[in-house]
């Protein structure tokens, strides 16, 4: 099929070993959409079963989609897709960073780029348009994130956008990030460009996107889409009471009010009230410090940020002065996990305080997140969803690390300091696991090899507080606090925590029960799809079916790409719409993008038919038809939690044992697996034209009985 | 009366509303008295076509008006205890609403901010009325694991769910993002 639209119509292939680079046809992979897409087809076709995340073998694919770039609402995401290193059979994931990389690639003239092989020597990737070079890494090589993405964007021009791995990528930690902008990261993939001696991809674009269809069209569309949206999560009412709003709700990132400020911008900048029909104002509708970091964020906030063509604004940059007494920039840009993952490490221990001498409470709070923060981009360790600090917290209050560690590494940590709640900490702690100095370094193996080298046993996985999901390594990620079983589903069908954020931003959208009901009754079949909070019932079939549309989603969302924090467009402020949004909106978008008319059925069961390759490639990788035990099973604590409470009551999200394998075969039927052993059959893969995938699982005894 | 008094009357319980206020008949006849003189019926006016998004809402101590595009039902029943300083409705309402409505239950701090404002020593004082008098029996208090204080009525939400929404919204939220 020619590309008329949307697609840049090549991709990039990079051979590390060779130094051989080879420009391929778009056109072989438009029926896998983009993105994560394109990256499940490469991994599928020339990455064996039984390839680690660090071999030679493995490869790595930046990808992005056909929405990229062309100004799409909140279309400035790149998927990376590997073998992730912190999985104990190092399957497929992906990992995804927003800012401006993935639409500076696309105005390169490329749709992704495969990197395959390994340097003998350090080197950065520069694509200037089609002129593509490997350059010598050294210098750059020993450095942060920081220093190599402002050296390499000095090199190559302000327009330029650089992705790049601090050491701890180079020295393969598991846990790591590939880094973009000021404030993306895309976790768990840093260690594999650390592997193949890559430091840096730098790319620059001069080109732009083409639109097949009307240009009228798409501008149409582009403001009835921001008529649609919310603040950041997609949340549709605002978070206190507001004269336009008929909800509100103190979850909603929708905080934009009178007498809120950016406190550090000059002049200080006021939010104010936001009605939905101020579309030329969303992005001060979300101020991420103050749920981020508390009380005193908006004393620090300098702005928000975020990332190309998404007018919601989620990443806080501040400026925190204190900072400079670390030795560090006060600079910091950051949100979510990004901020709390190092709270996390400190809090775990010191009892959930910072102290800094001569600040308060609330700015000692500040002032640790954003160093940490900092820290942790510039070494470039990845949290795995904040498992790092649990475990640094678990291990060191149950005796582990005093019975792992050797004595003097043991006492050469400032136990002290951190009990105390010392941001200064931090510094030692990131360069401990990005240098993989001692023993304590293991903490950035991941969950799954922590629990196997310094034997931490059943009590580890099944301690509620650690939030392990499955024995795979991985927490909870909108879980079973989500709608029980669609959360607890979504969450065990991956390979790391799960990215899906479309079943939450419904759940979290602000609006009643009684309302979210009503649309989940049309969209999935019937209210059952969606309980009270906390006050859950048995799985239903329409639990399931709103599951898989949020799965299948998630993958349309990172194949296009699109922001799964923020899309699809299920519910919308207005009142006048009874709260509806639009489901169709990508579907729409695609269509004027590419020149293909496509409908919203017909684009789902493309993304379908990736979650479908995705289960294939991880049966293939871990050798076993059988999903529903060695994979989906769950760690125990979500059935044993409250034990003064009964799985159903109100006031638990504790799951029954039996519900659960009733809601995986119920999720395996749906899907066109064998509700047995949750693998897909072979007339699933044929429907959606994976018959060579099933193929060679045939060949494998990989195809359920 | 003048032609234009009707679309300024109109125009002013808009701002007024897009504000977060109410306006009573006699704050808007007052404002337009001299060109108005005795014409001027808010309930006349209403019943236009062009100012039938202005709409009554009654109070204890008098009837306002406010303009449903400029502002909602819920929150104008909000705005008219505001106006009538009737802070023990505010709290007793508001927790009511939101245990059947959403349901979750509220933080007490949130009468604190906006649009509340209400001090903490008539917090406390509402509190003390609250839970002596047997007519908000139903309104109960439970406590996070940071000591953050939420209300939830018992006529709409289990204590235990109303438990579990407390720590959810203190704690576990800003835990899972």
């Amino acid at each position: 099929m020619a590309v008329k639209g949307g697609w840049a119509g090549k991709i990039l292939r990079v051979n590390l070993s060779t130094g051989n680079i080879e420009r391929i046809n778009t056109e072989n992979f438009i029926r896998y959409i983009g993105g994560m897409g394109i990256g499940y087809k490469v991994m599928w076709d020339e990455v064996p079963a039984g390839t680690k995340a660090f071999d030679k073998d493995n490869k790595i694919i930046f990808g992005v989609g056909p929405l990229t770039g062309t100004g799409a609402m909140c279309s400035g995401r790149t998927n990376i897709t590997s073998l992730l290193p912190s999985n104990p059979y190092n399957a497929v994931s992906d990992s995804h960073m927003g800012g401006h990389f993935g639409v500076e690639l696309k105005y390169a003239g490329w749709d992704a780029i495969i990197i395959e092989g390994k340097s003998s020597r350090p080197v950065w990737l520069k694509i200037v348009d089609d002129k593509v070079t490997l350059e010598d890494a050294g210098i750059y090589w020993g450095e942060g994130t920081f220093a190599t993405i402002a050296g390499i964007t000095a090199m190559m021009g302000k327009q330029s956008q650089v992705a790049a791995i601090g050491q701890a990528g180079e020295n393969q930690v598991n846990l790591s990030v590939i880094r973009t902008g000021p404030s993306h990261s895309a976790g768990g993939h840093g260690g594999v460009l650390g592997s193949k001696m890559l430091k840096a991809i730098g790319v620059m674009g001069t080109g732009a996107v083409n639109i097949a269809g009307d240009k009228m069209k798409w501008h149409e569309l582009n403001k009835y889409a921001l008529s649609l949206v919310g603040a950041n999560n997609q949340h549709v009412v605002p978070r206190t009471p507001q004269p336009w709003a008929e909800y509100s709700h103190p979850g909603s990132r929708w905080t934009a009010k009178d007498g809120l400020y950016w406190e550090k911008a000059d002049p200080p900048i006021e939010t104010g009230t936001i009605r939905p029909e101020e579309t030329n104002r969303i992005g001060y509708r979300t101020m991420k410090a103050m749920l981020d970091l508390g009380k005193n964020g908006p004393k620090y906030t300098v702005r928000m940020g975020g990332c190309a063509a998404c007018p919601v604004r989620c990443k806080t940059h501040l400026e925190v002065p204190q900072l400079e007494q670390y030795g560090v920039d006060p600079h910091v840009a950051n949100t979510c996990m990004g901020f709390y993952s190092p709270w996390g490490v400190l809090a775990g221990i010191s009892g959930g305080k910072a102290s800094v001498p001569g600040e308060s409470k609330d700015d000692a709070s500040v002032i640790a997140k954003a160093l940490g923060a900092h820290y942790a981009d510039d070494y470039g360790v990845w949290c795995n969803y904040g498992q790092i600090g649990r475990d640094f917290a678990w291990t060191y209050k149950h005796g582990v690390l005093k019975r792992v560690l050797p004595t003097a590494e043991y006492n050469s940590i400032d136990w002290e300091s951190i009990e105390a709640g010392d941001p200064a900490i931090f510094a030692d702690f990131y360069r401990r696991i990005a240098f993989k100095e001692g023993e304590l370094s293991h903490l950035g193996d991941g969950a799954h090899y922590i629990s196997e080298r310094w034997n931490l046993g059943e009590d580890y996985w099944t301690y509620k507080g650690n939030k392990l999901w499955t024995k795979i390594g991985y927490p909870v990620h909108h879980s079973n606090e989500s709608d029980a079983q669609v959360g607890s589903l979504i969450s065990s069908m991956f390979n790391r925590d799960a990215q899906s954020h479309t079943h939450q931003n419904f759940i979290g959208s602000g609006l009643p029960t009684e309302v979210q009901k009503d649309i989940a009754a049309e969209l999935w079949g019937s209210a059952d799809a969606i309980d009270e909070p906390a006050n859950y019932k048995p799985v239903t079939k329409a639990k399931m079916k709103f599951a898989k549309w949020s799965i299948v989603r998630n993958l349309l969302h990172d194949s296009l790409t699109v922001c799964n924090w923020m899309w699809p467009m299920t519910t919308s402020p207005l009142k006048e719409r009874n709260y509806r949004g639009n489901t169709a909106l990508e579907a729409l978008y695609y269509t004027e993008a590419t020149g293909e008319e496509i409908s919203e059925e017909e684009l789902d069961l493309q993304a379908e038919k990736l979650f479908h390759l995705h289960r294939a490639l991880t049966i293939r990788q871990m050798g076993t038809v059988d999903m529903r035990n060695t994979h989906d099973q769950l760690t125990g604590w979500q059935f044993d939690m409250d034990p003064d409470k009964k799985a159903f009551e109100p006031g638990t999200i504790k799951l029954d044992r039996e519900d659960y394998e009733n809601t995986l075969t119920m999720f395996y039927e749906e899907m066109g697996w064998d509700p047995k052993t949750g693998a897909p059959t072979r007339a699933t893969l044929e429907k959606h034209d994976l018959k060579f995938v099933a193929d060679d699982l045939d060949v494998k005894n990989l195809l359920p009985a | 009366m003048s032609d234009n008094i009707p679309a300024l009357a109109a125009g002013f319980i808009r701002e007024q509303s897009r504000k977060g206020l109410l306006s009573t008949e006699n704050n808007v006849i007052n404002r337009f008295e001299q060109d108005a003189g005795n014409g001027l019926s808010l309930s006349e006016l209403s019943e236009n076509k062009e100012y039938g998004d202005l709409q009554r809402i009654s109070g204890e101590k008098a009837d306002y008006w406010y303009s449903t595009s400029c502002m909602t039902s819920s929150y104008a029943e909000i705005a008219v205890l505001l106006e009538e300083k009737d802070l023990l409705s505010l709290i007793v309402n508001t927790v009511r609403r939101e245990s059947s409505l959403y349901p979750r239950p509220t933080a007490i701090e949130i009468f604190e901010y906006s649009p509340y404002f209400m001090k903490k020593e008539e917090i406390e004082t509402m509190m003390s009325i609250i839970e002596n008098d047997t007519r908000y029996s139903d309104i109960e208090k439970c406590a996070t694991s940071i000591d953050k204080f939420y209300l939830f009525s018992t006529k709409f939400l289990p204590k235990a769910q109303a438990e579990y929404l407390s720590e959810w919204d203190a704690v576990g939220q800003y835990e899972n993002q």
